[in-house]
């Protein structure tokens, strides 16, 4: 039977206060968080969710974006990747990748 | 025993991971169901902001018993000090704007679109984005590239997109925008870029007579403020300078907005 973790409270605990960021705090706040978060807990997906609230939430089509509207979620989506990647050759993080 | 690691079952699911979250990003981009996520998003934010906004104001209420009382007389004479000031020149300025109005309507061109004033429920620095996000939308009639006023005449940026009960703003300062504007008495054309910050830079040929303190206004039958000339930058070996100014209001203390609805 399924039972809930210690670490699936974190990762809720996570999820949410990443969410409060978005909407209160300056733009690095959600940014650090999620690169924390793809460390700490395996296949961090929720970063790319925050990618494109944030860009459902305050994304406009500017020249320094190119034009795009989801210039967040394409960051986002960069950051876990890249992250994920350096994640398998950390000697902390590598085994549970 | 040593057994090999199952790696085509691993590489299988995240084939299929990354294959969702470029499925779901192609129907949040491309088809209406992104748009209609916005929609409903913009709905339910400003009660957040809002919740938000009445937190710290509580906490700033609760934090004011702290001050020093010789600190908020000062602060106090300070600002009456101000208010009268900014009311000697409010008075010259409106009497000015009414005889500018009147001239215009005299001249058979006094129709000017009709403004909606707008609170501002999330401003920079919230996100990368230079945008603010107003509380009125398609209900109130704004329509997207209607240009946004702080107080009456300063210009700070246009609609990009419209909610029903919100509208994001795209400020002419974001890094990489551009407007066109005039400088000074002579009314030099030049295109104004943004910098981001409210800051925007300007490249004219070297020889225009632009002087510091030089009023910079957005064109039209109603000259909008856009700032005056604070810097200028010029090399012997450049043949255009550059010209530095910012918003005469900073962004951080927008609390309303008027929208101008053609």
């Amino acid at each position: 039977m399924f039972q809930f973790s210690n670490i699936f409270f974190v990762r809720i605990f996570t999820d949410i206060f990443i969410v409060v960021s978005i909407f209160f705090l300056t733009p690095w706040a959600p940014l650090l968080l999620v690169i924390g978060a793809i460390f700490y807990f395996k296949n961090f997906y929720e970063a790319i969710a925050a990618g494109v609230l944030i860009d459902m939430l305050y994304g406009v089509s500017l020249v320094k974006f190119f034009h795009t509207q989801w210039a967040m979620t394409l960051l986002f989506l960069f950051i876990y990747f890249i992250f994920n990647y350096i994640k398998r050759y950390t000697r902390f993080y590598g085994s549970s990748s | 025993m040593i057994y090999r690691r199952d790696n085509n079952q691993e590489k299988k699911k995240k084939f299929f991971v990354i294959l969702a979250i470029f499925f779901f990003l192609y129907l949040f981009t491309f088809t209406p169901v992104g748009s209609f996520t916005r929609a409903q998003l913009q709905r339910f934010a400003p009660s957040v902001w809002g919740v938000g906004e009445q937190l710290a104001l509580s906490n700033a209420r609760i934090f004011s018993v702290f001050d020093s009382k010789s600190a908020l007389i000062e602060e106090n004479e300070t600002l009456k000090k101000e208010i009268r000031d900014i009311s000697l020149k409010l008075l010259d300025r409106n009497l000015l704007y009414e005889e500018n109005l009147l001239l215009k309507e005299r001249l058979g061109r006094g129709e000017y679109g009709q403004a909606v004033v707008a609170r501002v429920i999330s401003k920079p620095p919230r996100s990368f984005y230079d945008t603010l996000v107003v509380d009125a939308g398609s209900k109130e009639g704004i329509q997207v590239g209607e240009k946004v006023l702080y107080g009456d005449n300063i210009m700070i940026g246009e609609i990009a997109e419209v909610f029903e009960k919100t509208s994001k703003v795209r400020l002419f300062s974001s890094s990489g925008e551009s407007i066109d504007v005039t400088i000074g008495k002579r009314a030099v054309p030049a295109l104004a870029v943004g910098i981001g910050g409210g800051n925007f830079e300007i490249k004219i040929p070297r020889d225009t007579l632009i002087s510091l303190g030089d009023g910079i206004l957005a064109p039209s039958l109603m000259p909008h403020f856009l700032g005056v000339v604070e810097y200028i930058e010029s090399k012997e070996s450049d043949p255009f300078e550059r010209i530095l100014f910012k918003s005469p209001i900073s962004l951080l203390e927008i609390e309303t907005v008027e929208i101008v609805v053609e």
